[in-house]
Order: structure tokens, then C-alpha cells, then sequence
């Protein structure tokens, strides 16, 4: 199974755990590192490191970030050149993270592509279809 | 036709939401989610909203309760259904119409004033009690439980 480490500025990541608990409920094998006002880049590292030991199980580690560029995202990537089997993602949105909780037995690469395909997807409006009625040979 | 693969059977006050548009379809493996419901077979809006939350893998079907009565049996063996009713009244009709439910997962009946809570997500007035009844007499087993990774409780032994 596939580790999961979701980071961001302020309470991003342990707000948007909050709502995968409230969807899909408590999870295994996910950690959030908080990256909180005053603490430094470094304590950042540490705290994703252990998170990241904490939540592998042999099949590698994916990191949930949020913005490109900033801190924790940086400090994944950083930590993704020291670690193995350590993919970081950033742009991260309940699209995302939920569709990779149905897919954490596939290889790494496979779920980091398919999450980034769903949070793509994801962020998206309301278009109004109209539906269809299909022509079944059998079924309903 | 013979009977239709039915997974599962959930009421839940919001149909298809977050919970059960990825959760349990996802969860369950359901390939078809059928909601029974007059008034969302009539709202296009509706219809849409809740196709955005399934994943690709699910299609969805928007019945009245009497058409999912007539049609269900013809489910071919592949369609493998969440069957998702907004009330105990309408899981009842669907039951007594000869829709094969062995068992119901209650999920969100929500709160008002007066009726009874047996659970944070889980509210009765006396009719939803009275139906419960009725479907329990019937054999259904009935199974309060808001997702899959949570532990359930038999709903008779609340009311």
C-alpha cells in the first residue's frame, strides 16, 4: 500500500484530512505535516521525513503539497533527492487525494499519474447535460 | 432476467453525495448506481449533480420508484448496483413492489424537531419508525452505518 504525507502553509493538511475523514473515514497509512507560521525549513524536513518513514510500507511514499514553489513542496522534492520510492505532488485538492485512497495498490507511478489526472478533472463547474436515454441490448 | 446483482441498498436523506458517490461505489465495486426517487427522475439538475461525484467507473440511473419496480429484474449479471432511496417510505414500496432487498444500510436521515436521534447522522420521527418496523417484519436486516470503514449497529436495537 502506498503511503500518503499531505503538507501545505497553515492548517491545509490537517484541514483537508478533516474532510476525508468526514467522507471516507480515519485512514491508514496517511500523515499530515502542518507547516505552521515561525517554524523554519529545516523542522519542516525533519517533520516530513518522519512522516514519510512512518507511513511507508515498501510500495513507496506519495507527498501531497500544495502550492509549487513554496515551502513544503520544496522541501518534499528535496526530500524525495535523499529518500527512494518518494514522489511530491503539488496543487493538491480533494479530487485528488480521494480518488488516490481507491488506488493505493498500484505501482507509484500509475497512482501519481491517475491523481493528478483526478485533481485536474476535479477542479472543474457546473455544466448543465442534457441526459440520455441509452439503448441497452441488455441490462438496465 | 433473474435477480439483479444489488450490492447494496442505502437510505440517505442526500441520495448521491460525497460519501456514497466515492466511498461506498468506490468501496463496494458498484459499476451501476440506481437512485429510486419521483422527484430527482423529474430534475435534470439533479441528475447531473450527482454524476459529477461518481467516479468514471459507475454509471447512474435516475428511476421512479415505480419504474425501478418494473425494470430491476431485468439488471443484467455484470451490473453490479448501489440502489440509493432518500427514505425508510420509498425503501418500503421498493420492498413491497418485489424488489429483492435482503438488507439496508441507513446512512444520513437528518435531524428535526421532535423526532428521535439514535446516532449523529441517524434521526426518526414516528412514521420512519413504524416503517422500520414494518421492514424488519418483512426479514430485512437493517444496518446503521454512515461508511464503509466505520463499525455499524443494527437499527432495532435503537427504536
Amino acid at each position: 500500500m502506498i503511503g500518503i504525507v499531505i503538507s501545505g502553509h497553515g492548517q491545509f493538511a490537517s484541514g483537508i484530512y478533516s474532510s476525508i475523514q468526514l467522507i471516507a473515514g480515519e485512514q491508514e497509512h496517511v500523515k499530515t505535516v502542518d507547516f505552521k507560521e515561525g517554524m523554519s525549513a529545516d523542522q519542516l524536513q525533519i517533520e516530513l521525513s518522519h512522516a514519510a518513514d512512518e507511513v511507508e510500507q515498501g510500495d513507496g511514499v506519495v507527498l501531497f503539497t500544495d502550492i509549487p514553489g513554496g515551502t513544503p513542496f520544496n522541501q518534499s522534492v528535496i526530500l524525495s533527492t535523499e529518500k527512494e520510492n518518494i514522489k511530491v505532488i503539488a496543487g493538491t485538492n480533494l479530487p485528488a487525494i480521494l480518488d488516490g485512497l481507491f488506488s493505493r495498490g498500484d505501482a507509484l507511478d500509475a497512482f501519481t499519474d491517475k491523481v493528478i489526472q483526478s485533481g485536474q478533472t476535479g477542479l472543474q463547474t457546473f455544466k448543465q447535460k442534457k441526459r440520455q436515454e441509452e439503448d441497452l441490448d441488455e441490462g438496465i | 432476467m433473474g435477480t439483479p446483482n444489488i450490492l447494496l441498498t442505502r437510505i440517505d436523506n442526500r441520495l448521491i453525495h460525497g460519501q456514497v458517490g466515492m466511498t461506498w461505489t468506490n468501496t463496494l465495486g458498484a459499476n451501476l448506481v440506481v437512485v429510486a426517487n419521483d422527484a430527482v427522475a423529474e430534475d435534470e439538475v439533479q441528475q447531473n449533480l450527482m454524476d459529477m461525484v461518481l467516479p468514471d467507473t459507475a454509471q447512474s440511473r435516475f428511476f421512479t420508484i415505480e419504474k425501478t419496480i418494473r425494470i430491476i429484474e431485468k439488471a443484467a449479471p455484470r451490473q453490479k448496483i448501489l440502489l440509493v432511496v432518500k427514505t425508510p417510505q420509498d425503501a418500503l414500496k421498493l420492498v413491497e413492489g418485489g424488489v429483492p432487498i435482503k438488507e439496508i444500510n441507513v446512512g444520513n436521515i437528518h435531524f428535526a424537531e421532535g423526532k428521535k436521534q439514535i446516532s449523529p447522522t441517524v434521526s426518526l420521527d414516528e412514521k420512519d419508525i413504524e416503517t422500520f418496523k414494518k421492514l424488519n417484519e418483512l426479514g430485512i436486516k437493517l444496518e446503521v452505518r454512515g461508511i464503509p470503514n466505520e463499525s455499524g449497529f443494527d437499527l432495532m436495537t435503537k427504536i
